[in-house]
C-alpha cells in the first residue's frame, strides 16, 4: 500500500509544488499587508463601515482590522478551504477516473492489490496533503505574526485550521465518489469543482438571502465557515459533520470503485 | 501437454455496451497451452479477456482460473497471472526501470535480475523516461511487466503490436519458454499468421460468439483445399463422381483439379486405382479458414 501511496504522491509533485507555493505567497502577502490595516484601523473601519451591509456580511468583515478578523476575511473564509478543497478534488476526482482515462487502470487493477487498497492508498495520500497544506499555511502564519504585529490565539488558529482539514476531507470524499462514478477526469473534476463552487456561493449569499435559510443547515461549507473558529474556536459539531459526511462518502466510493466496470481509453 | 486444465469458461457472458459484450462463450485451457483467441476487432477478444481478469463484471456464466472462482477478487490468483493489455499504458513519468520496479514492488517481489534480463532480451533501454519513448518500446514494457514475475497463466491481448519483427521473434521465444514451463497462455490477436505458429489450438470469435474451438491442424483438414492430380492417360469426371468430400471437379485431358472438404483418403485411393502420376495440394491458409467462419462484417 505505502508504495501506492507514495505513488500518488510522485504523480502529483509537481502540482503539489505550485500549491505549496501558491499558499505560501497568498498567506505572505496578506501578512505582509497587515501593519498597514493595523495602524490605519480607525480609519480603515469607518472606510468599511461605508461598504453596503451586503458585502460586509459576504465578506464577513467584522471587526476586520483586528488579527483574527483580518485572518477570517482574507484567508480562511475563502481561499485556505478553497486551496484544500481544490486539492482534495483534484486529487480525488483524477484518483481512479485518470487511470481510467489513459489506460493505465488495467496493469494496476489485475496487480495483487485488492481495488480497495488501492482507493484507501489514494485517499491516505490525498488527506496527507489536505493536512500538509493546512499546517504551512499555519507555519507560515505563526512565523510572520510577530514580525508583522498580528496578535492571534494560536489555539483559535489551529481551530480554524481544524475546520478547513474537515473541509477539504469532506470534498476530498465528494470527489472520490464521483470519480468512482466516472469515467472521465476532466468531467469528475468539473463536477466536483462546481459543486464546491455552489456550495460557497450559497454560503456566501445566505447571509443576505433568507431564501436560503431552510437549506443552510444542510450545507458543508456552513459547517466549516458559518461556526466563524477564529472568533469563536473549535466548532465541534460544525467538525463532526464534515468529517462523518466524509467518511461515508469516502465507504460509498469504495463501494461503487469495486462494483465498476473499468473502462479503457 | 498436460492434461490439467488452467483455465476454463463455462457460458461467460457480459452484456456490453451494444455491441460489444461476449454471450456463453465457453473452452478450457490446458497447463502448457496456447491458446489462440481469434476474431475480427470488436468481436469480444478483449471483453473476454477484461470479464476473466475482473476488470468487467460478468452478467452470467462462470470461470475458474487454476481452480479458483475468476470472477471474484482474489489476491493470491492475481500473483500467478501476467496481463498485457490491449491498450497498454504505462505512466508517463516514470523512467522504464523505474516503472518496472513499481510494478514489482506492487506485487512485493525483486525482480532487479529479470528486468536486466528481459531488457536485455528485447533491446530496451531501462533508463529512458516512458514519454520519450516509441510505441514500440513501450510495449516492450508492457510486455516484460506480463513474463517477469514467472506468472503461471498469462492473457496476452494483441501482444506484438508495434513490436519489430526481430523483438517479435524475441517475444516468441520468450511465450515458447513460458509454455515448456507449463504455463496456460490466452493469445488474442486479429493477425492469423501470429497465431498459426504461436498457438497449439484457436478459439475463433466472432459477434461475442464462439465460432469454433479447435486444433489448427484439425481445422486445416477440415478446411477446404484444393487437389491437382496428374496421370499419364487421358481422365474424366467420371472416374470420380462416387468419391466423397470432393467437389468442383474439373478433368482436362491427364489432369483433374478438385476442392476437397475433409478426409482426401477416398480421393487418394481412386487415384492410385487409375495409376495417378502427381499429387499436388493447395494448403488452404488460416485466414481463408478464418473467413470462412466469421460473417462478414
Amino acid at each position: 500500500m505505502i508504495t501506492l501511496y507514495l505513488k500518488t504522491w510522485w504523480d502529483h509533485w509537481r502540482t503539489l509544488l505550485a500549491w505549496s507555493l501558491t499558499l505560501v505567497l497568498l498567506v505572505s502577502i496578506q501578512m505582509s499587508i497587515y501593519p498597514s490595516i493595523r495602524e490605519n484601523s480607525a480609519a480603515l473601519q469607518g472606510f468599511l463601515d461605508s461598504y453596503p451591509e451586503a458585502i460586509r456580511k459576504i465578506f464577513r468583515m467584522q471587526d476586520y482590522t483586528s488579527g483574527p478578523g483580518f485572518l477570517s476575511t482574507e484567508l480562511y473564509s475563502m481561499m485556505v478551504p478553497l486551496v484544500l478543497i481544490a486539492v482534495g478534488a483534484t486529487w480525488g476526482a483524477s484518483a481512479t477516473a485518470e487511470e481510467e482515462d489513459e489506460g493505465t487502470a488495467d496493469i494496476l487493477i489485475t496487480l495483487p492489490i485488492s481495488r480497495t487498497r488501492i482507493l484507501l492508498s489514494k485517499i491516505a495520500a490525498t488527506i496527507t496533503v489536505v493536512v500538509a497544506l493546512s499546517f504551512l499555511a499555519v507555519a507560515n502564519i505563526l512565523i510572520l505574526k510577530n514580525p508583522v504585529e498580528m496578535k492571534i490565539d494560536t489555539a483559535k488558529l489551529l481551530a480554524a485550521t481544524l475546520s478547513s482539514i474537515s473541509l477539504g476531507i469532506f470534498f476530498t470524499g465528494v470527489a472520490f465518489l464521483v470519480g468512482a462514478f466516472s469515467r472521465h477526469k476532466g468531467s469528475a473534476i468539473g463536477v466536483v469543482t462546481g459543486l464546491s463552487l455552489i456550495a460557497f456561493l450559497i454560503y456566501s449569499l445566505s447571509a443576505l438571502v433568507d431564501d436560503f435559510d431552510p437549506i443552510t443547515p444542510y450545507n458543508p461549507m456552513e459547517w466549516g465557515l458559518g461556526g466563524q473558529p477564529l472568533f469563536n474556536g473549535v466548532d465541534t459539531a460544525g467538525n463532526l459533520k464534515l468529517l462523518v459526511g466524509g467518511v461515508i462518502l469516502l465507504v460509498l466510493a469504495i463501494a461503487q470503485f469495486n462494483r465498476k466496470d473499468i473502462s479503457t481509453p | 501437454m498436460s492434461s490439467h486444465i488452467a483455465i476454463s469458461l463455462n457460458k461467460l457472458t457480459k452484456n456490453y455496451g451494444a455491441t460489444r459484450g461476449i454471450t456463453e462463450v465457453s473452452f478450457d485451457v490446458h497447463h502448457g497451452e496456447v491458446m489462440g483467441f481469434l476474431g475480427p476487432n470488436g468481436a469480444g477478444k478483449t471483453t473476454a479477456i477484461r470479464t476473466l481478469l475482473g476488470l468487467i463484471k460478468a452478467t452470467s456464466g462462470n470461470a475458474t482460473i487454476l481452480g479458483v472462482n475468476a470472477l471474484v477478487p482474489d489476491i493470491e490468483l492475481k500473483r500467478k497471472i501476467g496481463y498485457l493489455p490491449g491498450i497498454a499504458a504505462t505512466y508517463d513519468r516514470f523512467t522504464a526501470r523505474g516503472y518496472l520496479h513499481f510494478i514489482a514492488r506492487m506485487r512485493k517481489l525483486e525482480l532487479e535480475k529479470e528486468i536486466n534480463q528481459y531488457a536485455n532480451r528485447l533491446d530496451l533501454e531501462l533508463d529512458d523516461h516512458i514519454h520519450d519513448l516509441s510505441k514500440g518500446n513501450r510495449q516492450k514494457i508492457s510486455v516484460i511487466q506480463a513474463f517477469m514475475h514467472s506468472p503461471e497463466v498469462f492473457f496476452l491481448d494483441e501482444p506484438t503490436s508495434g513490436l519489430d519483427p526481430l523483438v517479435q521473434r524475441e517475444f516468441e521465444v520468450m511465450l515458447n519458454e513460458a509454455r515448456a514451463r507449463g504455463a496456460a497462455v490466452i493469445l488474442s490477436s486479429h493477425v492469423l499468421s501470429e497465431i498459426e505458429h504461436l498457438a497449439d489450438r484457436i478459439a475463433i470469435v466472432d459477434k461475442g460468439r464462439i465460432v469454433v474451438v479447435d486444433e489448427i491442424s484439425a481445422l486445416k483438414a477440415k478446411a477446404r483445399r484444393k487437389v491437382e492430380l496428374f496421370f499419364d492417360k487421358p481422365i474424366h469426371n467420371s472416374d470420380f463422381l462416387k468419391v466423397p468430400n470432393i467437389k468442383e471437379i474439373q478433368a482436362m485431358d491427364g489432369s483433374l483439379t478438385c476442392v476437397v472438404t475433409g478426409s482426401e483418403n477416398e480421393l487418394l485411393k481412386r487415384a492410385v486405382e487409375l495409376g495417378v502420376n502427381q499429387v499436388r495440394t493447395e494448403e488452404s491458409s488460416l485466414e481463408e479458414i478464418f473467413l470462412g467462419l466469421v460473417s462478414a462484417p
